[in-house]
C-alpha cells in the first residue's frame, strides 16, 4: 500500500513538482495544499501517512500549521520544506516536531530518501 | 529533476509574483513601516527564487536571492526604506523581468552583476540604512564563511571532566559510546542537518561533548564529519540504526568507550538512500477513501489559450447549427419535436454565453501596470499625481484586453504630460497640488466603457487652433473662433500632436488620432471632453466580445456580403442623375459634402453590373472619411460569428474574414478600410 502525502505549498508550481517527484516514487499524494490554513484543514481531513510542509506560506506559516497537525495527531510526520537562508525557521520547524527538512531547490533523491525515512 | 514540462507553469506563475511585488511595490512607497507588505513580498521574492533554482535557472534564482536578502534587511527592521532602496527594488523588479523574459525564450543571459550591485551595495551598506533603533533581528543571510575542514579519524580525547561524567553514567547503567558520523557531500544546511541528529540521540539519552565543539558545529565550521560523546541505555546496535534512519547520513561508526584503556570497534557501515529496506506497510483504516477525497479540483485552472479558442469556435458553429435547425424545425407540425427545438434553442444560447465567458478576461490585467507607469512618469516630470482606478473587475474580450493596453498607455501619458499642471501652477491656482488620474472600467449595456479622466488644464483651444494652423489643418488665415467641441476634433486629426516639445513621454508624433483608430479597429468609439481650467476626460467604449458582432447584410453580384454595422452611418437610395464624375472617379453629393461612389461589385473585382435608373448606397466612414458604395440589394442587419479566414486562403485585401448564415451560406465580411485602399491601389 502506497504511503499518502499531503503537500503543502503556496507556488502551484513548487506543488507540481514536488506531486510529480513522489508520485514517480510509489508515493500517493493525496491532497495538497496552498497554506498553513489549508494543510492544518487538509490533514485532519485525509489523515496522510506523510506532510510536505513548506515554511513561508499566506495566512497561516508552515511553522504553525505543524503545531497545529501536531496537535490533532501528534505521530503525525511532517517535512519541513525551505530554503537556504532559513536555518533558524528550520530549526523551530523542528522543534515543533517535523521530522525532517528539504532545502531548496529539491533535489528528487533527497525528497524520496526523507518520504523514506519518515515513513518508517 | 527534469522539469521542463513544468515550464508553462512556471511562467505564468512567476509573472504573477513579479506583478504582485510591483503592486506591493508601490504600496509599499506609500506605507514604508507596513510589515505585512514587506512580508509578503518577500514571500513573492522567496518562492520565485524557489522556483527559479528548482528549474535551474541560476541567473534568476540569484538575482532573487538577493532581492529576497535586501526585502528580508527591511522586513526584520534591520534597514529602512527610503527612496534609493525603493528606487534600487524597482529597478530590480524591472531588472527581474527583463532576466525572466530572457530566460523564457532561452537568450543568452549576459553577466547579471550589475543589475546584482544595487542590491548588494544596499547589503553590504546596511548599518549606513539601519533603523533608527535597530532591534537586531536574525538575519537569514546564509554565512559566507568557508567550512573549516576538521580533520577526518575523528577521535574524542577524554579529558579529565568527561571521564568523570562517563564514569558516573556507567554507575547509573549507562552506556558511554563514540558516535562519529559523516554528513553526505551536498548536504544542505548542515548546521540544522546535525541539529536534527542530536535532536535524536538527546531523545534516547544525553550528549556530553562534541568534537568540533557546539557552537563550531552550529555556525557551520566544520566538514563534513564530527564526532559526539554519548551516554544512554540503548545498545549499541540500535544508536547505529537510529542515527542511520536520518537523512543525509553517509556513514556511522558507533565505539563503545571503555574507561579502562580501550574502545572497541563495531561494524561499520555505510548508508545509503537506495539501500532502504522498505517496510511492510500496515494497511490504513481508511485507505480508499482518502485516494478519492484526495482528488481536489483547484479553484482555477490554467486552459492554454489556443484550446479555448478552438472551444468558441465549435459554439460558434453550433450556434450556426441551430439556426438551421430552427428553420427546419418551423417546418414540422409536431409538438413534441417542436418543444425539443425550443429546448435545444435556450441550450445553445446558454451555452453561447458561457462560452464567450470564458474569454472575459478582467481589465485588472491591463490596470495594473498603470499605477507604476503613473509614478515613474510623475516623478520625471517633477508632478505630484495620484491614480485612482475604478472597476478593475470589470471583464473585457481577452483579445480586446491586449489591444486596449496601448491606447490607454498613450491617454494617460497624455494626461500626465499635457493634462496635470507641476505643483507650483497648481497651488497657484488654488487646486490641490496633487493632481488625480482616473481611471475606470465599467459595463454599459453590452459595452464596456473604460475613461480617463484628469482634473489638470483641460485643452487648450488656443493652442490647437494655432497648431491646426500651422499643419495645414485649418486655413492660415483663419481667425474664428473654436468651440471647444471643435478643437478636440481637430485634436482627432491624423498627424496632429499638441506636445510643444517632444518628451520622452509623449513621444514623437503619435497623436490622439492613433489613440482612435486603435480604438476604432476594436469597433470601439473614442469621446473626449474637456472644461478648460478644470480637466479632460477620455472615454473609450468597447463592445464585449469581437466574435460575434452585428452586421448589415447586403448582396451584390449574387453574393451576400456582411459589413460590420459598426463602419455603417447610414444606407439611402440615389438615382443615376445624382451620380457625377470628378477626375474620373464617381461621386456624389450626401448633404452638401462630396462623396466618393464605389460600387461594390466592381470594387471586389467583378464586372460592374450599371443598370437601372436607382442605386442602394452604403455609406461608411473610418478615420480616412465617408465613402458610398453601391450595393446591389440591402437584406437587413443580424449578429454574425466571426471566422477568420484560414490560411490556405490567406490575408485577402477588403475581406476581414467570413461568417455562417443561417441558411448555411457563407457570407464574406468585408473590411472596409482595406477595401478602399484595395480600390485605388486597382483603379489607380
Amino acid at each position: 500500500m502506497a504511503k499518502t502525502v499531503l503537500i503543502t505549498d503556496d507556488t502551484a508550481f513548487m506543488r507540481m513538482t514536488l506531486k510529480n517527484v513522489i508520485q514517480k516514487n510509489g508515493f500517493n499524494v493525496v491532497g495538497e495544499a496552498a497554506d498553513g490554513e489549508e494543510a492544518v484543514a487538509k490533514y485532519a481531513e485525509l489523515r496522510p501517512d506523510l506532510v510536505t510542509m513548506d515554511i513561508t506560506m499566506p495566512k497561516m506559516d508552515g511553522i504553525t500549521a505543524i503545531k497545529e497537525i501536531m496537535k490533532i495527531d501528534p505521530n503525525a510526520k511532517i517535512i519541513v520544506c525551505s530554503a537556504m537562508g532559513q536555518k533558524p525557521m528550520v530549526i523551530d520547524a523542528l522543534n515543533a516536531g517535523a521530522k525532517d527538512f528539504l532545502v531548496k531547490p529539491f533535489d528528487a533523491e533527497r525528497v524520496i530518501e526523507a518520504l523514506n525515512k519518515a515513513a518508517d | 529533476m527534469d522539469a521542463s514540462e513544468f515550464l508553462d507553469v512556471f511562467a505564468a506563475e512567476a509573472r504573477d509574483y513579479l506583478q504582485a511585488l510591483s503592486q506591493d511595490l508601490l504600496a509599499l512607497e506609500n506605507n514604508p513601516d507596513d510589515r505585512s507588505i514587506l512580508d509578503e513580498m518577500f514571500r513573492a521574492a522567496h518562492s520565485l527564487k524557489g522556483m527559479s533554482g528548482t528549474m535551474g535557472f541560476n541567473e534568476l534564482a540569484d538575482f532573487t536571492h538577493q532581492m529576497e536578502s535586501v526585502l528580508d534587511l527591511l522586513r526584520t527592521g534591520e534597514i529602512q526604506a527610503n527612496q534609493q532602496i525603493t528606487n534600487v527594488l524597482f529597478e530590480s523588479l524591472d531588472n527581474l523581468e527583463i532576466l525572466l523574459n530572457k530566460t523564457l525564450l532561452e537568450e543568452d543571459i549576459d553577466d547579471i552583476s550589475h543589475m546584482v550591485k544595487p542590491l548588494e551595495d544596499i547589503l553590504n551598506a546596511k548599518d549606513q540604512f539601519a533603523a533608527k533603533s535597530a532591534p537586531k533581528a536574525d538575519s537569514a543571510l546564509e554565512s559566507n564563511q568557508e567550512p573549516v575542514a576538521v580533520s577526518s579519524g575523528l577521535t574524542i580525547t577524554l579529558d579529565d571532566a568527561i571521564k568523570e561524567t562517563v564514569k558516573q553514567g556507567f554507575n547509573q547503567g549507562f552506556n558511554a559510546y563514540e558516535v562519529q558520523v559523516k554528513l553526505r557531500q551536498k548536504t544542505l544546511l548542515k548546521s540544522v542537518r546535525v541539529f536534527t541528529i542530536f535532536n535524536a540521540l538527546e531523545e534516547y539519552g544525553t550528549i556530553i561533548k562534541s568534537q568540533p565543539p557546539a557552537q563550531d558545529l552550529e555556525e557551520e565550521r566544520f566538514g563534513l564529519e564530527f564526532a559526539v560523546v554519548y551516554l544512554t541505555t540503548e545498545d549499541l546496535e540500535s544508536i547505529q540504526k537510529l542515527v542511520e534512519g536520518i537523512s543525509e547520513v553517509e556513514s556511522v561508526v558507533v565505539k563503545e568507550i571503555k574507561l579502562n584503556g580501550r574502545t572497541k570497534v563495531t561494524e561499520v557501515k555505510p548508508v545509503k538512500a537506495e539501500t532502504k529496506t522498505q517496510k511492510i506497510a500496515q494497511p490504513k483504516k481508511n485507505d480508499t477513501s482518502v485516494v478519492n477525497k484526495g482528488v481536489f479540483a483547484d479553484r482555477f485552472v490554467r486552459v492554454a489559450t489556443d484550446r479555448l479558442d478552438n472551444l468558441i469556435n465549435l459554439v460558434g458553429e453550433l450556434v450556426i447549427s441551430r439556426t438551421q435547425v430552427l428553420e427546419i424545425g418551423q417546418t414540422i407540425n409536431h409538438n413534441e419535436a417542436k418543444s425539443t427545438f425550443e429546448q435545444l434553442d435556450r441550450i445553445t444560447t446558454d451555452l453561447q454565453y458561457a462560452a464567450m465567458k470564458l474569454r472575459m478576461v478582467p481589465v485588472k490585467q491591463v490596470f495594473d501596470r498603470f499605477p507604476r507607469m503613473v509614478r515613474d512618469l510623475a516623478q520625471a516630470s517633477n508632478k505630484s499625481i495620484q491614480l485612482e482606478i475604478y472597476g478593475e473587475d470589470t471583464e473585457l474580450d481577452r483579445s480586446l484586453v491586449n489591444q486596449i493596453a496601448d491606447p490607454l498607455v498613450h491617454l494617460i501619458r497624455n494626461s500626465i504630460d499635457h493634462g496635470i499642471e507641476t505643483k507650483e501652477v497648481r497651488e497657484a491656482l488654488g487646486k490641490p497640488a496633487q493632481g488625480l488620474i482616473r481611471l475606470e472600467a465599467r459595463h454599459e449595456g453590452s459595452h464596456v466603457i473604460i475613461e480617463v479622466a484628469d482634473d489638470g488644464q483641460g485643452i487648450n483651444v488656443e493652442k490647437i487652433k494655432e497648431k491646426a494652423i500651422n499643419k495645414g489643418l485649418l486655413p492660415e488665415n483663419f481667425t474664428g473662433e473654436l468651440s471647444t467641441a471643435e478643437a478636440i476634433e481637430l485634436l482627432f486629426k491624423p498627424g496632429f500632436s499638441t506636445s510643444e516639445k517632444i518628451t520622452d513621454i509623449s513621444g514623437r508624433g503619435v497623436g490622439m488620432d492613433a489613440v482612435k483608430t486603435a480604438v476604432e479597429a476594436l469597433s470601439g468609439q473614442v469621446i473626449m471632453t474637456s472644461t478648460p481650467g478644470k480637466g479632460s476626460s477620455i472615454v473609450i467604449k468597447l463592445p464585449l466580445t469581437l466574435a460575434i458582432i452585428k452586421a448589415l447584410l447586403v448582396r451584390t453580384h449574387g453574393q451576400i456580403y456582411a459589413i460590420p454595422i459598426q463602419a455603417v452611418r447610414e444606407n439611402l437610395l440615389i438615382t443615376k442623375d445624382q451620380i457625377k464624375t470628378v477626375n474620373r472617379e464617381k461621386v456624389f453629393v450626401l448633404r452638401n459634402e462630396v462623396l466618393p461612389l464605389f460600387d461594390l461589385a466592381e470594387t471586389l473585382g467583378f464586372e460592374s453590373q450599371d443598370d437601372g435608373d436607382s442605386y442602394s448606397v452604403i455609406v461608411t466612414e473610418d478615420h480616412g472619411g465617408k465613402v458610398g458604395f453601391i450595393v446591389d440589394e440591402l437584406i437587413g442587419q443580424q449578429e454574425i460569428v466571426i471566422k477568420s479566414l484560414n490560411e490556405l486562403v490567406g490575408d485577402i485585401p477588403g475581406i476581414g474574414g467570413a461568417t455562417v448564415l443561417g441558411s448555411g451560406r457563407v457570407a464574406l465580411i468585408l473590411d472596409h478600410s482595406t477595401l478602399i485602399k484595395r480600390r485605388s491601389e486597382t483603379i489607380g
